[in-house]
């Protein structure tokens, strides 16, 4: 097999010299400009470069990104030319990784996705590193312990984050609704909220399908438990078992009555589910703790609060948790050891990264040493939405988001489905069954995920 | 070298250049490619050969397939028939038209010329059940209408995409079909004429026999092209909502860079070529036995 | 008498309903258009409320403020430079190409006309990884050359099908007689048929601009530095960033689309006339 695709590479090698061959003899394109570009190559000289991929930012976000990273890893790193480049599709990426070339440290979605990296050998497993920086002590337990495949370690968690339920004071203080503490409540008062003419929960992915994850993993983790979901991904339970399937046709029920996202979710963007929170169009909406840096930047005017999803009554409520993404190095790289060290500075560089936090709503890194104390300046509702994520931790009373937790064709089987699901054309028993299959695979390949 | 010789080079001298040039960036790669539609492959592994079974997956097992072909079907169907008819009906009234027929036809090609990244994004926003033009149509009254969402229901959300992308193509088909129509000899109508035929006879008899190598071409282009198009689907609808709007390219691209599925992908993008260079000598049978076409 | 009046009547009858069925098209084709034009003028929270009509309160701040963030300035360069490296090198191969298709008998002719047919039909995700990953072995990713290659390459058959058939109207004695004269099948393509077909290849030169330009699945793959975007990749990435700003996504559109419209429009003429001179054959 190996000799195959020697053989094609080869082909394909000596294809495009041909074609180069004819581009250069039957077309004078612009020598200059080829020339040009090898002498500004080779005045960087020696100095060893790393690059580092960034999701899509907006100017501003790259002006707080250069304060609290750039400049920092330039003063650490006087030698080594480190730059971020912004990426605004995975594909694109991907073409790059699996032709051979990429940036030096991959900025993935989460365990799940470095997974399929992992198994293709483009990422490198960190082991010896974590061994050499000490980096098991560095990060809480269950986020460490979600970055392993196969034995190995493959990543790094870059941030911790949560589900929570927004909602928006002004609306709420023009109706003289109260905030709902019960599950119970918060059916009540969406049937209100419906009534008065406003979209109750906010939720549009038209641009991004794959967002209805931040619905079923808030509705399985908070309203069939935690327990079910490790049950199931342990062998013991079934994703089809009534628990999951009551809170899943719940979520559905919700959908079908107009509370998530006016039964137009897939007509409406991202951007726009944001926007129509922000701006009062919808009372509430489920989103992640990340969703604060966005609304104070695009809308600082918006008065938002945000609560854990409220439980049944006398039961505990659950804050579905993950890890945000993951940071790993390409087997492409010609520096790992460098970009190993590169990633030690990221994670252990603690006062530019609280400085982030405070200033720029940046997402924290999963750390041990983490500490309240530090961030005291940052926005006052950000702050207790850290103290609800820290509590939930130390009460052990964390859910399981998709991308952290959730085996990866199984939540890709899921992100594309769910859709189907709302609109009637698959039925839940159907879905959940199919569902069951991706965990059953998993667990027989041993790619199942660990849950804390 | 002897001149006869020299004669018998130069034409491949001519054409070798460019079949080079695309033969390596397209050809070859390609058909590098589509060995690997029998692995195992996520796109980035050593791949696993796995012999027919991703055709296997294909016929038998995965849905979605049936389904996106289904809609390149319904999309072929929209656009064999809409934008041709609108632009031949639209070229032959274009064509009576003397001083102004100009200024016509320049503003009917306007919308070919876009991107499909900036029509599809403004259409999007024109359709948005909040801010588009749902809301001009609250105001007017039409309460039903303004009521349409119009890329959020899975019934009519391909043809609503078909909808742009036709605004878009139409007026190209357009331009195609009057530059054909002022190529028919002037002595045809003439002759038509006087043997006493009136308009709708002309048109049947002298302006469609006229233009018959046109119209194949656009048919021959339609069809393949329905089989591949992407654009507008990707940017529009992703293939939502629930693969309403599914077709090829659009699965294609998904198990190519969403599911880590390439080797599949690649089995898919075998299917696809594979219609489309049915169609095409499909289509060449059909157009030489009608006789839309010479030789 | 009356026959002659009524059929005045029922000829301007029917001129009328033909005037309003092409001007309904007319708007049909132009307003949308027009209103993105109008709606870069108006504010983010107009646009919302109504997305057609005219601006209550100009807002000039959306034209700086979405040129500046955009960097425009330096994607307009690239797609420019891109484009008129395809534009030569499509034409050059194109021009000789169906020169010899058209004009010229040989065995294989066949063949190739086929194969640029079916090239048409190769679907972009089959050949968009091994192009990467041999690109990537030579260095040219996120170079402008990688794009100008691949550009050049499939924007071939298309192109080479449409010229052939606009050469093929071309009479043959032309360049005949000049053989006779003593030129070469070269010389007779760069004296005879070329400046015959100068309309065609100005056509030709613009769908290829038209289409460089609008292009974004390949750029959006090869290049990754900001500075050497071409001009719809910026646009994609902007309506990532400021997807909740209608008003300067409206803006962004106009910027993205105007060079291509006032090029059209500035050959709209002599565009037309390079498509109709010859008709289009399968």
């Amino acid at each position: 097999m190996k000799n195959m695709k020697k053989f094609l590479s080869l082909c394909l090698a000596g294809a495009m010299v041909l074609s180069m061959a004819a581009c250069g003899s039957s077309a004078d394109n612009g020598e200059k400009e080829g020339s040009n570009k090898d002498a500004a190559g080779e005045s960087g000289g020696n100095k060893q470069k790393i690059v580092i991929s960034c999701g899509l930012a907006d100017d501003s976000q790259t002006a707080v990104r250069q304060i609290y990273l750039d400049e920092p890893l330039k003063e650490a790193f006087p030698d080594v030319d480190i730059e971020f480049k912004m990426y605004n599709d995975r594909q694109s990426l991907q073409v790059e990784v699996a032709g051979g070339g990429g940036p030096d440290i991959l900025s993935l979605d989460g365990p799940t996705d470095v997974a399929e990296f992992a198994k293709s050998d483009r990422v490198l497993p960190m082991d010896s590193y974590a061994e050499q920086y000490g980096w098991k002590d560095l990060f809480y337990d269950w986020a460490y312990d979600s970055c392993f495949y196969d034995g190995k370690l493959y990543s790094l968690p870059t941030s911790f984050e949560g589900m929570v339920l927004y909602y928006n004071e002004d609306v709420f203080k023009d109706h003289e609704w109260e905030v709902p503490e019960t599950l119970e409540d918060l059916e009540k008062l969406m049937a209100e909220i419906k009534e008065a003419g406003i979209i109750p929960l906010s939720f549009g992915n038209a641009n991004y399908q794959g967002a209805v994850d931040w619905l079923y993993s808030t509705f399985t983790s908070c309203y069939a438990g935690p327990d079910s979901i490790k049950a199931v991904m342990t062998g013991e339970g079934k994703f089809t078992d009534p628990a999951i399937k009551d809170s899943l046709q719940m979520m559905v029920d919700w959908w079908e009555k107009g509370y998530i996202g006016d039964n137009s979710s897939q007509a409406v963007t991202q951007e726009d589910m944001i926007a129509f929170f922000a701006e009062g169009r919808a009372a509430m909406m489920i989103n992640g703790t990340w969703a604060t840096s966005q609304l104070g930047t695009i809308y600082p005017d918006c008065n938002w609060n945000s609560i854990i999803m409220p439980a049944k009554e006398g039961e505990d409520a659950i804050f579905p948790l993950a890890t945000g993404g993951g940071y790993a190095i390409n087997a492409n790289t010609e520096n790992a050891d460098l970009a190993a060290e590169v990633l030690n500075f990221l994670f252990t560089d603690y006062d530019n990264h609280y400085a982030s936090i405070v200033d720029a709503n940046y997402q924290p890194y999963p750390l041990k040493t983490f500490d309240m104390e530090k961030i005291k300046g940052v926005d006052e509702k950000v702050y207790e939405q850290y103290e609800l994520l820290m509590d939930a931790q130390v009460d052990n009373r964390i859910g399981f988001c998709s991308w952290t937790f959730y085996p990866s064709e199984m939540r890709v089987y899921m992100n594309e489905n769910t859709d189907a699901v709302f609109l009637g054309e698959l039925s839940l028993d159907e879905y959940l069954e199919k569902a069951q299959t991706y965990v059953d695979e998993a667990i027989a390949d041993g790619s199942v995920p660990i849950l804390p | 070298m002897n001149p006869n010789k020299k004669r018998k080079i130069v034409p491949y001298l001519f054409i070798v250049p460019a079949f080079l040039l695309h033969a390596c960036i397209v050809t070859v790669p390609a058909l590098s490619t589509l060995v690997m539609s029998l692995f195992d492959w996520n796109g980035m592994n050593q791949a696993a050969f796995i012999g027919l079974q991703n055709f296997k997956e294909i016929f038998t097992e995965d849905k979605i397939v049936r389904l996106s072909v289904i809609h390149n079907i319904e999309w072929l169907l929209i656009f064999i028939t809409v934008p041709l008819i609108l632009g031949f009906v639209v070229a032959i009234l274009v064509s009576q038209l003397r001083r102004s027929q100009m200024f016509f036809r320049t503003v009917y090609f306007v919308p070919y010329v876009i991107s499909a990244a900036v029509a599809g994004k403004i259409w999007t926003a024109y359709m948005n059940p909040y801010y588009g033009l749902n809301q001009v149509f609250a105001k007017l009254g039409f309460e039903n209408l303004s009521k349409v969402l119009w890329l959020g229901n899975p019934k009519i959300a391909l043809a609503a995409v078909a909808f742009v992308d036709n605004w878009h193509w139409w007026g190209f088909i357009m331009v195609l079909f009057l530059g054909a129509l002022q190529q028919v000899d002037p002595t045809l109508y003439e002759a038509a004429r006087v043997d006493g035929a009136n308009r709708f006879q002309e048109l049947i008899h002298v302006s469609i026999p006229g233009i018959r190598q046109t119209i194949a071409f656009v048919l021959i282009m339609t069809v393949m092209w329905s089989f591949l198009t992407f654009d507008y689907v990707y940017i529009m609808t992703n293939g939502g909502p629930a693969n309403a709007t599914e077709i090829m390219a659009t699965y294609i691209y998904k198990n190519a860079f969403v599911k880590y599925r390439a080797g599949y992908a690649n089995a898919l993008c075998v299917i696809q070529s594979g219609i489309c260079i049915l169609l095409y000598f499909f289509q060449k049978y059909v157009s030489k036995k009608g006789g839309l076409e010479d030789d | 008498m009356t026959k002659t009046m009524n059929k005045g009547f029922l000829y301007y009858l029917l001129a009328a309903i033909r005037m309003i069925f092409l001007v309904l098209m007319l708007l049909f084709a132009a307003v949308p258009l027009l209103q993105v034009f109008i709606n870069s003028f108006r504010s983010d929270r107009e646009v919302k409320i109504m997305p057609i009509g005219l601006p209550k309160d100009w807002a000039l701040n959306n034209w700086p403020e979405t040129w500046e963030i955009g960097g425009y300035a330096q994607a307009y360069l690239n797609s420019l430079l891109t484009a008129a490296v395809v534009i030569v090198v499509v034409l050059t191969l194109v021009g000789l190409g169906a020169y010899a298709l058209s004009k010229l008998e040989f065995k294989g002719k066949n063949f190739f006309m086929a194969y640029f047919f079916v090239a048409i039909s190769l679907p972009t995700f089959l050949y968009i990884v091994p192009d990467y990953f041999v690109m990537n072995k030579l260095g040219l990713v996120d170079t402008r050359w990688s794009l100008m290659i691949i550009y050049s390459a499939t924007q071939l058959p298309f192109n080479m099908l449409l010229l052939r058939t606009f050469l093929s109207g071309i009479p043959r004695e032309l360049e005949e007689a000049a053989k006779i004269d003593g030129c070469s099948e070269l010389q007779c393509f760069l004296r005879v048929t070329l400046p015959i077909a100068k309309p065609m290849f100005l056509t030709i030169g613009i769908l290829v601009f038209v289409h460089v330009w609008n292009e974004f699945l390949w750029a959006n793959t090869f290049i990754t530095t900001e500075s050497l975007k071409p001009v719809a990749t910026k646009y994609v990435v902007f309506t990532g960033q400021y997807g909740s700003n209608m008003a300067r996504i409206y803006t962004a559109s106009v910027i993205t689309i105007a060079p291509v419209i006032l090029l059209y429009l500035a050959f709209s003429r002599r565009f037309i006339e390079g498509m109709t001179s010859g008709s289009v054959k399968g």
